[in-house]
């Protein structure tokens, strides 16, 4: 049955109800006040909007506002969802025997997933999936093979399908974006429930560093009793004696490397970095459209990765592109050295636990002043700093323990 | 003893206000500061009403910085209830109308104060999001000056990145292929996993969509057309 509820990806007519205003109506007035405003700060007044579908409305309200918003400065992309391809339905045959845990009928399984799947259990989901959001020309070509091969022929006869644009057709219009965020709909790494996992990386033309946050379990003390068991007042800035549960000298327990936990954590730290490798690669077009960027974000709406780009390293990509991991959609990932704290159990301010805490600092071993497999302590303040509170805390207290360094070749 | 400062609205009031309190304005600050406050400093772009609730904004944020300078020094860091008092505090005094709050914006831009512009931008924004653009033209009495074929051009390319030409085309055939016709005047094209298909079709500001035969039809026409990719 046709239905008229389609969703356009710049909807127009079907925005959220009417939101009262502060200010009551004008209406008997008649007077546009917007008249009164020069050109520089009604497009102030656009720069914060944000939003690119409340930027796209706003287009078509009058001739002034459709010529003032292509020049807005700071643009936020909200991802409605992200669409399931197989750009290489051999290749996926191949491997099909392989099985890997029960994942179903799914359509978008890339050669890359399945050995993932394979080797690390479930923990990737089909990151080719990004590329039909992201990259237009690679959308094209899926939709070519979806068309003979997949099972999405149930979408010939829909009639009400959602009509997709990609961030980089719909940011299109606008020729002097400083500011870009775009969000994902969730986290790519889909993790067992319980467990805790944040990362958060910045790159040039390749991985300049990443800092990963994860646990075993969170929890959190209902008590309402004082941080440390110890002293009568809470005390804001806790020892990492108090938060690590008594007599901690801050070493990692032998168990930690027989038990599977460093294996788990390896696992999570490839994940992470596969994960914002993806991301990387796809945001290569846009890069290019838009000469003006400043500040790129891509993160996501569970606040699971946050990948960045500040000015120098999207100058550094410009001047030097992105080198891909063999045939997969991601950039590929240098040598690198690694640091890993551990403490079996953390206590945050506010009252957060975490269980298994565990924060991976990680830099292309190349780096300078990097030398001797370690990263230096006075660069501590990038790892510290690298999430918002509370895990800002647990980086804060993790850096103090002792460390285990590890490299890994590139992949 | 803190200096005070003449400041004119531009009919012919007078506000004698803290010197602290006037440098907020960095227009006032370089005026002052290159000695040219001497008889007081006329405003011409502000009238009074404007001026007296610019001065107030000015007096409220100086009170919090130094509040907060003095926490700083007390090492005191609950600084959170006074941040949010001071933010529903700015929340209240933009509760004006809409001639009031363009004024201030105005004023914010001309005095060069930075937070109240910010407050008062912000403000206007946080109006326009989340509303349709009928309902931005209404808030705002603007007036809508396009032409009704320039509206449906960029109503067609924002969602289907195609001319209004392409559709015309399939118009004209869905109509001879449909008999009675079920559509008055075609407007959107919608992609889906296989091509473009008509989903949507209005008549002025009515939509509905096609449906069962038209639909199929219209695949067809825009297959003949060479609509699809």
């Amino acid at each position: 049955m046709a239905s008229s509820a389609v969703r356009e990806g710049l909807d127009l007519e079907g925005s959220p109800p009417w939101r009262g205003d502060r200010a009551p109506e004008e209406e008997a007035e008649g007077i546009d006040h917007f008249d009164q405003l020069p050109d520089a700060l009604l497009l102030d007044v656009f720069n914060r909007i944000g939003d690119v579908k409340a930027l796209g409305r706003c287009c078509v309200v009058c001739r002034r506002f459709h010529s003032l918003v292509p020049l807005v400065d700071y643009v936020v992309v909200h991802v409605d969802c992200v669409i399931s391809e197989d750009p290489n339905p051999s290749s996926s045959s191949a491997v099909a025997g392989c099985g890997g845990g029960g994942a179903g009928p799914d359509k978008g399984r890339g050669v890359f997933s399945h050995l993932a799947r394979l080797v690390f259990g479930s923990l990737v989901k089909p990151l080719q999936a990004l590329g039909q959001i992201l990259s237009p020309a690679a959308s094209a070509a899926s939709r070519r093979s979806s068309g003979s091969t997949s099972s999405s022929s149930s979408s010939s006869s829909s009639t009400s399908e959602v009509s997709h644009h990609s961030p980089t057709e719909v940011l299109k219009n606008f020729k002097e974006i400083r500011r870009l965020r775009i969000e994902l709909p969730a986290g790519e790494l889909r993790v067992e429930d319980g467990i805790f996992l944040k990362w958060k990386a910045d790159f040039g033309s390749t991985l300049d560093t990443c800092v990963i946050l994860g646990a075993s379990s969170v929890l959190s003390s209902s008590s309402s009793s004082p941080l440390s068991p110890k002293s009568s007042n809470p005390d804001p800035n806790p020892s990492f004696q108090d938060a690590c549960g008594g007599d901690d000298s801050g070493t990692i327990p032998e168990s930690f490397y027989t038990n599977g936990s460093l294996k788990l954590r390896v696992v999570w730290t490839i994940s992470s970095l596969i994960a914002a490798s993806a991301r990387h690669y796809l945001l290569q077009q846009i890069i290019a459209d838009h000469e003006t960027l400043e500040s790129l974000d891509l993160t996501d709406a569970d606040g699971q990765g946050v990948l960045t780009m500040n000015k120098g390293q999207l100058h550094d990509l410009r001047v030097k592109p992105v080198s891909p991991s063999g045939t997969l959609q991601r950039t590929l990932v240098p040598a690198l050295s690694m640091r890993l704290w551990y403490a079996p159990h953390l206590e945050l301010p506010g009252g957060v636990i975490l269980e298994g805490a565990t924060l991976v600092a990680i830099r292309p071993s190349e780096t300078p002043g990097c030398g001797g497999g370690g990263i230096g302590s006075s660069d501590g303040c990038w790892v510290s700093n690298a999430f918002e509170e509370p895990y800002r805390t647990a980086a804060k207290l993790l850096v103090k323990r002792r460390n285990y360094c590890l490299e890994m070749n590139s992949f | 003893m803190a200096e005070k400062i003449i400041l004119k609205s531009s009919d012919g009031e007078v506000f004698e206000v803290e010197e602290t309190v006037a440098m907020e304005s960095q227009t006032i600050k370089h005026m002052i500061e290159d000695d040219c406050a001497g008889n007081g400093i006329p405003l011409p772009n502000v009238t009074s009403k404007i001026l007296s609730k610019v001065i107030e904004y000015c007096k409220r944020h100086v009170e919090a910085s130094a509040a907060a300078a003095s926490k700083y020094a007390a090492e005191d860091s609950s600084s959170k209830p006074a941040d949010n008092e001071l933010k529903a505090w700015d929340e209240e005094f933009v509760r004006v109308d809409q001639a009031t709050l363009f004024d201030l914006i105005l004023a914010a831009n001309y005095l060069n104060i930075k937070g109240l512009l910010d407050l008062t931008c912000q403000t206007v924004a946080d109006m326009i999001k989340g509303k349709t653009p009928e309902e931005i033209r209404k808030t705002f009495n603007i007036k809508n000056d396009f032409t009704p074929e320039e509206e449906d051009e960029m109503k067609v390319r924002l969602i289907s990145g195609k001319s209004t030409k392409h559709i015309a085309v399939v118009w004209q055939s869905v109509v001879k292929a449909t008999e009675p016709p079920t559509c008055m005047r075609l407007v959107f094209v919608m992609e889906n996993g296989n091509g473009w298909l008509p989903a949507v079709v209005t008549s002025g500001s009515r939509a509905s969509a096609f449906g069962g035969l038209g639909e199929y039809n219209c695949l067809r026409c825009c297959l003949a057309y060479g609509l699809l990719r």
